[in-house]
């Protein structure tokens, strides 16, 4: 399969004084065409801002290194011209929540048709047409929200589904999802999740969904990538994720977490002690040493670099967790 | 078990006319017990929770708690008893005020219940201690806090007052997958040493299932399926009930 | 959640530059000033700037410069006392409005008659229903910074009062009034004092004209004001005794505008415009 989507040494650099911390330190990956990667890690590990990172519209201050490229192309390298161009044609993404990523004055069919006109240039009623299949095809057909109607009326599935549409107008290649649905009851978001697990299978999207919920990551993403303290702790398929992890850091947040494991109710549920060290408080070393069970001297002098661990399965730790 | 110890029946709750969001909703919570609320969006379970809380009259029905009134005549009777019914909210950010150090924050169910100042401090610190957070905390704004530390912060002032019920409305879903068995660990060890009983309002079938000795489906401003957790989970009646379980996202089979 | 670095607020630093320029030197007049204010002089009348009298002596002989000094110091200490006054009247009002139904509705709909009028014709009017006098000009000058200050304090009680924190004191069993106090005040304190600043502004504009007008403080006391109305006849043959009064109004509303836009970017975030 061919290569759409290629990370390489991605380091997100911010300045307090005269220190620099990372945000993200030197992250890799890549993504086929049509392939799903999810992202996964608490908050504080960098999952939005490597989203932000790869659709160029990092915050001021922070400055990317290393190499984003989009069919070859590197994305770091164009002038923001350029790269203006490829948001929203080449790469879209639908935000966290539906209510603040919709603008409430503007009918739903006007906020779908909007990225056309922009991007592809169509007239005004080309892109209406166009808008009011798409919103036909996530679900909102003229019987249940008419292209005319207000983003306030909607319930907050509906609005996820006119956010769907908005970021697949332009047909993307690759589609970002930061937390999505994640704001939604449980029923709603399966559906949604469904839809968009259809669609991008339908269009030969690849799709790179950010999430903490590794119940998600199962149903929607073949490859997994763990995120911890700006840094990639592993990388598996899902599949082998869900039979084995090997870093520690995977291993408690699978342990936490009420959708993966199978804890009995009312039970004491493992944890993670501590919490990820803020960017400016990160040494030298294994940066999950100071939360990890499984900590040995050689853990501190350096960071453990990514190493196979199974068949296209790589963790960055000295000491991984062997299951037998 | 005698009386309740919180006790609603008939509850209404309606935005103008043909928007009602809550139809006679009833339900009891038993001392020291779980109280699982499941509902998905617009299943009025936020106007639930805050009726519960006493922040919102309804339109029809009561709520007692140990047999007062929450919305009755008898003020003097409710502010004495107001203590011991407390709340937890979904957003740590929101529910602290930030222009307040966390010791002043914890200690706010204490004004005016007639306790000198030396006796609120003592309280203040038993509470930071039974979540968890070092005594020095009680000198710092919300915002030295991460999400967590805050949902603990918020749970001593739930704690302060020695409460007998505790209503939580969503209190995990904005909190990190470890944060959150932290957080729920705590609300377990809590109700064990305790004795608490809690009202758990949640969209999130896996944090209910773990948290809840009995269930009560929330549909559309009905209870449309109550009862054991066990037997509410494992042998669902109500088409609600089993979307819901079938929503649930579970682990591929190793 | 991380925050990119923070904004400069060149705005900040410019107007509270510009402020000390102006009110020092009007404060200092309280204890020190170069000559008398009031001393005439008619041997030394209307002389140019010297190194003796830094912008020259006015038709009585008296310096400018320290007329100035004093007359910025009154007028100043007359705004000041007026913005007082507004925010003592239209914050509590204001939280009141907060509070649901018709009272509160009723408040504001008053704030909105109020807010109606000109300011300086609403000044004039009572300054002419109560006669003359430093009090009856702060009354002027305060009365229509009520409304203004009612508004704000409104807007900030609903938007603070909707927030979890106000529902756990709520469940915590506290009363209104400490809610407001304690909850809703101290969290719209930023919005308050940006308030008062750029009122401070107009509140220093309108305290000229109604002394230009003769409206304002009585003679002899100087005001910024009144030595414009007075010299102003001599703006061919002697500019400066008409330019510097202007300008230090000019710079007292420049400063507080500039400290108001700084002091909001700084405060508050969310309330700047979008750039």
């Amino acid at each position: 399969m061919s290569v759409l989507l290629e990370v390489e040494g991605l380091s997100l650099r911010v300045r307090r004084g005269a220190e620099y911390a990372y945000l993200l330190e030197r992250v890799g990956f890549a993504l086929e065409v049509g392939g799903t990667l999810g992202v996964v890690g608490e908050s504080g590990c960098g999952k939005s801002m490597l989203a932000l990172a790869l659709i160029g519209l990092l915050p001021r201050g922070v400055a990317a290194s290393g190499a984003v490229r989009l069919d070859g192309t590197d994305l770091l390298a164009l002038p923001e011209r350029a790269r203006r161009a490829t948001r929203g044609r080449r790469i879209a993404m639908v935000f966290q929540e539906p209510m603040r990523a919709l603008n409430p004055t503007q009918p739903i069919g006007r906020q779908v048709a909007e990225g056309l006109r922009a991007q592809l240039g169509l007239g005004r009623a080309e892109a209406d047409a166009r808008a009011r299949a798409l919103l036909d095809r996530v679900g909102l057909p003229a019987g249940v929200a008419s292209p005319h109607t207000l983003p306030h009326r909607l319930s907050g599935g509906q609005r996820q589904r006119v956010l769907i549409a908005i970021a697949l107008a332009c047909e993307p290649a690759l589609l970002i999802a930061d937390e999505f649905s994640t704001a939604l009851d449980m029923g709603t978001q399966a559906q949604v999740l469904a839809l968009l697990a259809e669609l991008v299978a339908e269009r030969r999207m690849a799709l790179l969904m950010i999430t903490h919920d590794l119940g998600l990551l199962a149903q929607v993403c073949a490859r997994a990538l763990v995120l911890y303290a700006g840094r990639a702790v592993e990388a598996a398929p899902t599949a082998a994720l869900f039979a084995a992890r090997r870093h520690p850091y995977t291993e408690g947040l699978f342990g936490c977490s009420l959708h993966a494991g199978h804890t009995a109710p009312g039970t004491r549920l493992p944890t993670i002690r501590g919490q990820v060290p803020p960017p400016f408080a990160r040494g030298p070393g294994c940066c999950f040493a100071g939360r990890c069970g499984r900590v040995e001297p050689d853990c501190l002098p350096e960071q453990p670099p990514l190493h196979a661990a199974g068949p296209a399965h790589r963790v960055a730790c000295l000491h991984p967790v062997v299951t037998v | 078990m005698s009386t309740p110890l919180l006790e609603a029946d008939g509850l209404v709750r309606e935005y103008g006319p043909g928007r009602r969001v809550l139809h006679s909703v009833g339900l009891t919570v038993a001392a020291g017990e779980t109280l699982g609320i499941i509902g998905g969006s617009g299943s009025g379970k936020s106007s639930l929770a805050r009726i519960l809380m006493g922040l919102q009259r309804p339109d029809a029905g009561r709520v007692r708690f140990r047999g007062i009134d929450l919305y009755g005549a008898d003020r003097a009777a409710l502010r004495a008893a107001r203590p011991q019914l407390q709340a937890v909210f979904q957003d740590p950010y929101g529910s602290l005020d930030p222009r307040q150090r966390v010791g002043r924050i914890v200690a706010e169910p204490l004004r005016g219940q007639g306790l000198d100042r030396a006796a609120r401090d003592e309280r203040v610190r038993w509470a930071l201690e039974a979540v968890s957070l070092p005594p020095d905390a009680a000198t710092r704004h919300p915002h030295a806090f991460s999400g967590g530390q805050r949902q603990r912060v918020a749970i001593a002032r739930a704690l302060v007052g020695r409460p007998a019920l505790v209503i939580a409305d969503e209190p995990v879903s904005a909190l990190d997958v470890s944060v959150q068995a932290q957080v729920l660990n705590l609300m377990l060890e809590l109700q064990a040493r305790l004795g608490l009983a809690f009202v758990f309002i949640s969209h999130d079938l896996g944090v209910v299932r773990h948290m809840a000795h009995r269930i009560a489906v929330l549909e559309a401003g009905r209870i449309v399926e109550a009862g054991d957790a066990a037997a509410v989970l494992g042998s669902p009646r109500h088409p609600a009930t089993r979307g819901l379980l079938e929503a649930l996202p579970t682990a591929p089979s190793c | 959640m991380r925050r990119p670095a923070p904004p400069r607020h060149p705005s900040l630093w410019a107007g509270t530059l510009i402020l000390a320029l102006v009110l020092v030197p009007a404060a200092l007049s309280a204890v020190w000033t170069p000559f008398p204010p009031g001393a005439i002089d008619i041997a030394h009348r209307l002389l140019s700037p010297s190194l003796r009298h830094v912008l020259g002596t006015d038709p009585f002989g008296r310096d400018v410069a320290s007329r100035l000094m004093v007359a910025t110091l009154n007028s100043g200490l007359v705004c000041a006392a007026a913005i007082a006054l507004g925010g003592l009247v239209g914050i509590p009002l204001g939280l009141l409005g907060a509070a649901p139904g018709w009272g509160g509705a009723l408040v504001m709909r008053i704030a909105d008659l109020g807010l109606a009028f000109p300011p300086l014709l609403t000044a004039a009017m009572l300054v002419a229903a109560e006669g003359t006098g430093i009090a009856a000009e702060i009354v002027a000058i305060g009365a229509f910074n009520v409304p203004a200050f009612m508004r704000i304090a409104r807007g900030g009680a609903l938007s603070v009062l909707h927030r979890d924190f106000i529902a756990a004191a709520r469940v915590a069993g506290r009363g209104r009034v400490a809610i407001l106090l304690e909850h809703v005040l101290p969290n719209i304190g930023a919005i308050l004092l940006v308030q008062a600043t750029l009122a401070l502004a107009i509140a220093a504009l309108s305290e000229a004209g109604l002394s230009y007008l003769g409206l304002g403080m009585p003679p002899p006391l100087p005001s910024l004001g009144r030595i414009l109305a007075d010299d102003q006849a001599r703006i061919f043959d002697a500019p400066l005794l008409v330019i510097a009064p202007g300008a230090v109004v000019a710079l007292l509303v420049l400063g507080c505008n500039l400290l108001g836009d700084g002091l909001r970017d700084r405060l508050d975030p969310t309330l700047a415009p979008v750039r």
